[in-house]
């Protein structure tokens, strides 16, 4: 199989509309242009490009709506830090409301699918009758994307609890920090060297213990 | 469009997106948001074009036919890069860099006029 080393790669954007006659008495057809709409079919969660959102905020996010989904709620989250997030639709930028408007449209089919939608001006709510209950909530958007991320989980809590689920807000595991603090080599290095140093003393004693005095074996003949 | 063409099995899923597998073709996808990722060709090769790119997913794709659906009596494939229509066969457009295509079968969709890459791309 041919193989090359990308050098440079260029991205291309090719997107397919598909509008049926069927469906022409619904609301005007868009062609596919966001990278949520696409990635929402197939996860519970649409995160930024850039930052990385980091893996213990996500396995929280995630784990609080798998037991939404368990409960008979199939909410789905975008979490949109840039215009770059929006793809083709980056007009809708600073637009949550708007934004979850067209989102949730794109992504349900026999019925709405519930969708909150998380931007730093705020949240939207597209499928769900208890946007209220994010009254007075703001998304933190000082940490970019984890901010945005640990304030969705609220988000989402708040809108479960509105919709009568029993959750309550995860813990979010505390992840090891990397690049600091004494490498691990050391740390479990160290006293293992210490035991094989005090063996090889102790066992190069006893050699020496065991060596036979010749001055007491003359004198006792 | 799908996550994970041109990337040969078995490949590393996380989530929706394809994080790899066991060697990859110069024309891939990622992810499903229809981004296509292009090694540029060498200085002598015209870019690739859209219908390698269906060749690599097992699609069929011709001035009636767009994956399995088929234009009504009369009708067609249209095609549009970067907002304008392309008049010729959709399969020939070439994949060059940030362009915009959008292939449609059926009444018309008005197309996104930009599109926003994600950075480094």
């Amino acid at each position: 199989m041919p193989f090359r080393s990308a050098i440079g790669r260029i991205a291309v954007s090719i997107s397919t509309a598909l509008a049926i006659a069927a469906v022409a008495a619904a609301p005007a057809a868009h062609a596919d242009a966001d990278p949520a709409s696409d990635f929402l079919l197939a996860a519970p969660v649409f995160y930024p490009y850039q930052p990385a959102t980091s893996p213990a905020i996500k396995t929280a996010l995630e784990g609080t709506l798998a037991k939404l989904k368990r409960e008979g709620l199939n909410l789905k989250v975008a979490i949109i830090d840039s215009p770059n997030d929006l793809g083709g639709v980056s007009n809708l930028w600073r637009m949550p409301q708007p934004y979850a408007d067209f989102l949730g449209k794109e992504i349900s089919f026999n019925q709405k699918q519930p969708l909150l939608v998380v931007m730093p001006p705020g949240f939207g709510v597209y499928g769900m009758n208890s946007r209220s209950a994010l009254n007075g909530l703001m998304p933190n958007a000082s940490q970019q994307a984890d901010g945005l991320a640990r304030s969705a989980i609220t988000a989402v809590v708040r809108l479960g609890q509105a919709d009568g689920k029993q959750i309550t807000e995860p813990t979010i595991r505390k992840e090891a920090s990397s690049g600091k603090g004494t490498p691990a080599l050391i740390v479990f290095g160290a006293p293992v060297l210490l035991v094989a140093i005090a063996a090889l003393i102790a066992l190069t004693r006893r050699t020496h213990d065991s060596e036979p005095d010749q001055e007491e074996g003359e004198s006792a003949a | 469009m799908a996550a994970g063409i041109g990337i040969a099995p078995p490949q590393r899923r996380q989530g929706a997106s394809v994080a790899g597998g066991r060697c990859a073709y110069p024309i891939r996808t990622a992810d499903p948001t229809g981004v296509i990722l292009v090694d540029p060709p060498s200085t002598n090769e015209p870019p690739p074009t859209v219908e390698e790119l269906f060749k690599l997913w097992g699609q069929q794709l011709s001035r009636h036919r767009l994956a399995s659906f088929t234009a009504a009596h009369n009708g067609s494939v249209t095609a549009f890069v970067d907002g304008r229509s392309v008049l010729g066969p959709p399969g020939a457009i070439p994949l060059r860099r940030h362009a915009q295509i959008v292939l449609e079968i059926g009444p018309y969709v008005q197309p996104h006029p930009a599109y926003r890459f994600a950075p480094g791309l």
